[in-house]
């Protein structure tokens, strides 16, 4: 352990200062919208002028978003107490693969900026994001209303429809019950020397804990208690080039109720995250993850269906991860450089012996083409295995599923 | 022992290049265009915009939006929308 601990030690010392010699990228138009990049390591030099000396308004309006709009054939062979069904579906937008969300965005001056994303799914109309950002200096963004909450990188950057480039979200960083919530929030990002450190943190209202043990972040529909969580997020771009990002996640909520034996149950909560970008012709390659735990102190929870009063107990533990790759040529083909292929993989753990223990795992490949920078089409396999262990203690039988499903997805954003 | 010391060793030559690299923007990197930076930052989570997708007005606004969510620092924020506004 010691060992592998030195060699990645003196690997990432090695790679960081390396990294500082190749520090910029050259950026060459072909055609008309098309940009090829590689390593280089000449600087451009331009003058720098801030934005409000040569252009200031006061106020300005806009509206952006995404829409995602898919159809998809699943084909799902489940068994459960020793019997097997067979069972297939298709259609067309469902709640995996329809999306409308305009994003107002409302800027005073270069100091304040408000954000507004509704998104109207299959569920029904949600909010993504509403708060209100305040720019106090470089370096500090001071944010309130209803925010997404700092843990991990996908579903604050990498969720989208036109970003993520598969059909469906990955299930090792969106089972974890973080999402959005009201709070207040503070960020921000510096250069430190040829490297790049942001951070991010946030206070908001509390988790919920349910009868079966599982948290949730109440969001928009109500908490039940006076708790709040704090979450934080460090990350860490080594490479001048920024083509590199780590970053580590942490969070800590009370979950219980205000009184009663729940009171000082809590969710602790932590993630590391990863990506990097490889540009060089006549490829790109692009590797993202995010590996997520989340432990709950011990508590008893009675036995669903049972009138004895029964109660039984576990080690609340859950954990997940995707890891992904991608690859984009960078051809001067006006044809072929559009295409990018990607592979992923992920799961999702829950709780051995809980009421609720399910174990996902998640194949995905997808080959995308895109139209332009904000617009893709893309055509997915996914395949998604699911087991839920037969608990004699709790009365709940065994039960497994497979799914092979094919995906056609149009995402844009606007 | 020897690799305890090696390791503590390692930690601290990597806590002290973060100190010394902390100390000062480097040149080169203040020196970047807003080219490189629009190719470097904005790909971390997607492609790179076209600059004909926004007019200027608007690039300042989703300049502020994008830095709250990338994280950027105002420098790099200001040089790319200054890039992105040049056509």
């Amino acid at each position: 352990m010691k060992r592998n601990l030195t060699i990645v030690c003196a690997l990432l010392m090695v790679m960081t200062a390396r990294a500082q010699d190749k520090d910029t990228l050259e950026v060459t138009k072909i055609g008309d919208k098309y940009y090829l990049i590689q390593d280089h390591k000449a600087a451009d030099t331009v003058k720098y002028v801030p934005v409000d000396q040569h252009r200031k308004f006061d106020s300005h309006f806009m509206v952006a978003g995404l829409t995602t709009i898919g159809f998809n054939h699943t084909w799902t062979t489940t068994t459960s107490g020793g019997v097997t069904t067979k069972t297939k579906s298709n259609n067309i937008g469902d709640r995996d693969n329809f999306e409308f969300s305009p994003m107002l965005l409302w800027r005073h001056g270069d100091k304040f900026l408000l954000e507004f994303e509704p998104s109207f799914t299959a569920d029904g109309l949600g909010v993504n994001w509403a708060n209100v950002s305040y720019f106090v200096t470089p370096g500090v963004i001071l944010r309130a209303g209803y925010i997404v909450l700092p843990f991990g990188t996908y579903s604050k950057r990498l969720a989208a429809g036109w970003i993520n480039k598969f059909g469906y979200d990955p299930v090792g960083a969106t089972s974890a019950p973080v999402g959005s919530d009201w709070g207040v929030e503070v960020s921000g990002g510096a250069q430190t020397g040829k490297m790049k450190i942001n951070y991010d943190i946030s206070l908001s209202n509390g988790f919920n804990l349910g009868a079966d043990g599982q948290v949730s972040n109440p969001g928009l529909t109500g908490n039940n208690n006076i708790a709040k969580t704090v979450c934080a997020r460090f990350g860490w771009l080594p490479m001048a080039n920024s083509s590199l990002e780590i970053g580590v996640s942490g969070l800590y909520s009370r979950a219980g109720l205000d009184t009663g034996a729940s009171h000082n149950v809590a969710a602790m909560m932590g993630a590391v995250d990863m990506q990097y970008i490889y540009a060089k012709k006549p490829i790109q390659i692009t590797f993202k993850g995010q590996y997520n735990m989340a432990q709950v102190s011990n508590y008893s929870y009675a036995v669903s269906g049972d009138s004895t009063g029964a109660q039984y107990t576990f080690k609340n533990v859950s954990y997940g991860y995707y890891a992904m790759l991608s690859f984009r040529p960078v051809v001067d083909n006006k044809i072929l450089r559009n295409f990018e292929l990607g592979g992923r993989l992920s799961q999702y753990h829950t709780p051995t012996g809980a009421a609720w223990e399910n174990h996902v795992t998640q194949v995905d490949v997808a080959l995308d083409y895109w139209i332009n920078w904000r617009t893709v089409v893309k055509l997915c396999y996914e395949n998604l295995q699911q087991s839920n262990p037969l608990n004699n203690a709790i009365n709940l039988t065994d039960s497994k599923s497979q799914s092979h499903i094919i995906q056609v997805q149009f995402a844009i954003q606007l | 022992m020897k690799k305890t010391i090696t390791i503590i060793i390692a930690i601290a030559a990597i806590g002290f290049y973060f100190m010394l690299s902390g100390c000062k923007v480097n040149q080169d990197i203040a020196d970047k265009s807003g080219a490189q930076l629009w190719a470097e930052n904005c790909r971390r989570c997607h492609n790179a915009p076209d600059q004909y997708t926004h007019n200027p007005e608007s690039w300042i606004t989703v300049g502020l939006h994008m830095q709250s969510r990338a994280l950027l620092t105002n420098r790099e924020r200001d040089k790319i929308i200054n890039f992105l506004s040049e056509n």
